[in-house]
């Protein structure tokens, strides 16, 4: 499973990147290892360029989760008729019912097919009626259920909607849950916003696509779920670059973060060391050495870290010039050129979204990593 | 996909290891061993990123295995 979880971040990284093929192979990929994995189908849906296998994509989708959103949105966006997406569910919901009167049912039959029994997460009242009442209830009733369903997706106004459109209002939706997530303090702060903003400091568009949308929903914390620290305004791409205080600072290009059983000359971890490559340009005025606590570690729990600096020094020291232009501790002439420093933090096992602010501005930043662990 | 399309990621492979990314290097190919488990050059690839001689003596071994089906 964590196998899985780290295709899955390498597969967004590449449809981020713009390597959509790359993308398409590792979703692929996934979806061959689990085909219950749903994020994995989302994710093939929004980087398939072909018209059909997004469809099929979105319809294994709805397989798994007949009241998946995202992707009967997106079925909806590609012109799907109301009685296609019906069927899905009810095939679903026929495979639920089979396997609670004891009949074998289809996927069992036939274990390539994903069809599994419906579990419906997103209706919190009726998910506890059905799970309570399962052993009675018939296939009729949830078939009935089900209509209800289709009748309050019928009593949405729809017209001829291009796929442009659908497309524009997934994303605006999108960007509404998250914006209030963030202002509200309701979400958690994932490594998702990293991907939905492709973000500099001069452009704050966000260029989210179809597979960005889709996974964004996906993967979208719970509302309500309280966090330790209020997330920020704004997680940012990671060539995106800040300046601030007469300092330009941001990430290396990957591979910039580095994390695990390292030893440093010997000296253990409290936690675990995290390598951060950064480039940094001096618009100060003067020669100096980045401030040790300019660039910072937050992770969900709250927990500030600031960089080892005698660590970082001995890494640097180990090879100059080569983990990096300069250490910490060495002067960083006000030239305005890009310099790669190398910097350590020592940090807990448990941490999770570890992000990267740079001085006192904590409304944006960028996500090193999901887990250091 | 097919075993072409392994060998594409494979390349993928190639490339995170290139790049110090040795830990989702070896996560891409233990999902492409899942899903390839016949596929010789993916046991041969695991087997140059095993944590120990052991491992390495078991990836060999699927890898030489795999092989043989393949003749």
């Amino acid at each position: 499973m964590a196998e899985a979880n780290e295709i899955l971040q390498l597969g967004i990284e590449a449809a981020r990147d713009g390597n959509r093929e790359e993308a398409r192979n590792l979703f692929t990929l996934l979806t061959k290892q689990d085909p219950q994995n749903i994020q994995a189908w989302l994710w093939l849906a929004g980087v398939s360029d072909n018209p059909k296998l997004r469809r099929d994509a979105l319809e294994r989708a709805i397989a798994i989760d007949p009241n998946n959103e995202m992707a009967l949105r997106g079925l909806r966006a590609l012109g799907a008729d109301r009685p296609s997406i019906v069927d899905r569910g009810r095939n679903a919901i026929r495979e639920r019912t089979g396997s609670l009167l004891g009949r074998p049912s289809a996927a069992n039959q036939r274990p390539s097919t994903p069809v599994q029994p419906a579990a419906r997460p997103s209706r919190p009242a009726p998910v506890q009626t059905q799970q309570s009442t399962s052993s009675v209830m018939g296939e009729d009733e949830l078939t009935a259920e089900f209509d209800a369903f289709a009748e309050e997706y019928d009593d949405e106004p729809r017209g001829p909607t291009p796929l442009m459109w659908g497309v524009l209002g997934a994303l605006a939706l999108l960007l509404v849950v998250f914006l209030a997530s963030q202002f509200f303090g309701n979400g958690t702060a994932t490594m998702l916003p990293a991907n939905l903003f492709g973000a500099t400091s001069a452009d704050t568009t966000p260029t989210a696509d179809p597979a960005m949308t889709a996974t964004a929903l996906a993967t979208m914390t719970p509302a309500g779920t309280p966090t330790a620290t209020p997330p920020p305004v704004m997680l940012l791409n990671r060539d995106a670059t800040l300046t601030q205080d007469g300092w330009e600072y941001g990430l290396y290009p990957d591979p910039n973060v580095i994390n695990g059983p390292i030893s440093l000359a010997g000296i253990p971890p409290t936690g675990t060391y995290v390598i951060v490559l950064v480039t940094v340009a001096n618009n100060t005025g003067t020669s100096q050495p980045l401030p040790a606590n300019f660039l910072t570690l937050l992770d969900d729990q709250g927990r500030r870290y600031d960089v080892n600096v005698e660590r970082s020094m001995k890494v640097y020291d180990n090879a100059p010039g080569s983990a990096s232009d300069l250490g910490i501790s060495n002067n960083v002439e006000p030239n305005g050129v890009k310099t790669s420093i190398v910097l350590i933090y020592d940090v807990n096992l448990d941490a999770t979204n570890l992000r990267m602010y740079g001085g006192s501005n904590l409304s944006q930043g960028w996500v090193i990593t999901d887990k250091v662990q | 996909m097919s075993d072409a399309e392994a060998q594409v990621l494979l390349k993928t492979v190639n490339r995170l290891y290139r790049e110090g990314d040795h830990k989702r290097a070896r996560a891409l190919l233990e999902v492409l061993s899942d899903v390839y488990p016949d596929n010789p050059k993916v046991w041969s690839a695991l087997a140059t990123v095993a944590h120990d001689n052991d491992e390495m003596t078991h990836f060999l071994a699927k890898a030489a295995a795999a092989h043989r089906l393949s003749d």
